[in-house]
């Protein structure tokens, strides 16, 4: 079956090309989110269907890049809501121990990294969303401020005010 | 050694950054989409079928309620009603329409506000000695070059905020919402005399005047 979406040029954009391209970033997208790889990988294919079913609205789409995150973006949030993210995030955090460690070294490097996760989690929204966004070293400022509907300006200070806040809560907890 | 805070974040962020997408995901999600496609082509006309069944059949249930619930034609049920529910709808209609009566005069009042100043600052600008006119501008009258005031003046008027009941309305509205037979049925006046008239009865017959001898 040809999977192809005509654009305003006239070209087509075979949609498997387009899931070659994309499919990686937008993997990291939703496991930024989700900190799970099979929740990441049913979110970029709902991402991939969704495009499929509005395939009509392609044309009047300028960055197509940012329209595919910002659905997976969305797409992710509604994922998280309904999942325990709390379980994803201790499998991940342990994930990101070396395997070198000693046991106990192991497992106190896996708990600062659970509190970073569980402190994310506190921050306001907006601010958890611009820093796990800024995370992704592909988006600039405005690609940001187009996926969030803020202004970049608005981006760069939610984002500062996110890394202090995050930063004064784990000094906080470190030294309790 | 012990990191800090911001490295803590960094690697963290780092991580996060750095996931690799698990092998094979392109071919799943190619195969998942190829499939939707396909079984989107394939439901395509069961789809239309069935939309144009159900947007026929909830055209006719309109229509048929419609035809049912029509104030002109004699309804089945509208014999089969009782007094209470009856005089308590009626009350409620009641209320309602004294409600939209004190809500229409505010709305009209300030309507005409608007539209007054309106026209006086179209009149000041042209003619200073003229009064003020309280009463609607034509649109050609009005500027074109003055976008703001023709799209205010064409604006639907914002409702007044409702006037706040009498105390005799409230006192009303309270056993109307309450809804007591009891009460109910003595707000009507027949009622209440007639229920009035048996107390006096009853009382009198207890009660009976006492039989004085004529030479006593």
């Amino acid at each position: 079956m040809a999977l192809s979406i005509t654009q305003t040029t006239g070209s087509e954009v075979d949609l498997a090309s387009l899931v070659d391209d994309y499919s990686p970033l937008l993997f990291r997208v939703a496991h930024s989110v989700l900190r799970s790889r099979p929740e990441a990988e049913d979110t970029v294919q709902d991402t991939f269907i969704r495009v499929l079913e509005h395939q009509r609205k392609l044309p009047a789409i300028r960055d197509l890049r940012v329209w595919l995150i910002r659905i997976t973006w969305n797409l992710a949030l509604d994922r998280r809501r309904r999942i325990r993210p709390e379980q994803m995030d201790d499998l991940f955090a342990e994930s990101l121990v070396s395997r070198t460690l000693p046991a106990d070294q192991a497992l106190h490097e896996a708990q600062r990294h659970k509190a970073v996760f569980r402190e994310l989690e506190r921050l306001p929204p907006k601010e958890r969303q611009v820093l796990l966004l800024s995370a992704l070293e592909e988006l600039g400022t405005a690609e940001m401020a187009a996926i969030l509907g803020k202004s970049e300006s608005a981006v760069r200070a939610l984002l500062f005010r996110a890394r202090t806040r995050l930063r004064e809560r784990l000094n906080q907890g470190a030294t309790a | 050694m012990r990191k800090t805070s911001d490295q803590l974040i960094d690697q963290t962020l780092t991580a996060l950054r750095d996931t690799t997408p698990p092998t094979g995901m392109e071919r799943r999600i190619l195969h998942a989409v190829e499939h939707r496609a396909a079984t989107t082509h394939t439901r395509h006309p069961w789809t239309w079928s069935l939309t144009t069944a159900a947007l026929l059949l909830s055209v006719a249930a309109f229509t048929l309620h419609h035809l049912t619930t029509n104030p002109g034609a004699p309804g089945p049920a509208s014999g089969t009603r009782v007094s209470i529910p009856s005089t308590k709808l009626a009350l409620n209609s009641q209320l309602t329409a004294r409600s939209s009566q004190l809500d229409a005069k505010p709305a009209l009042s300030s309507n005409t506000q608007t539209l007054s100043s309106l026209t006086t600052s179209k009149l000041k600008t042209h003619n200073s000695t003229k009064p003020a006119l309280l009463q609607p501008t034509p649109d050609h009258l009005l500027c074109d070059c003055d976008p703001v005031a023709l799209a205010e003046s064409r604006a639907p008027s914002q409702p007044a905020p409702p006037l706040p009941l009498t105390d005799q309305e409230k006192l009303l509205r309270r056993i109307v919402d309450k809804g007591d037979p009891i009460e109910l049925a003595e707000l009507n006046a027949a009622n209440r005399a007639a229920h009035a008239n048996a107390d006096r009865a009853a009382f009198n017959s207890f009660f009976h005047p006492p039989i004085t001898e004529p030479n006593e």
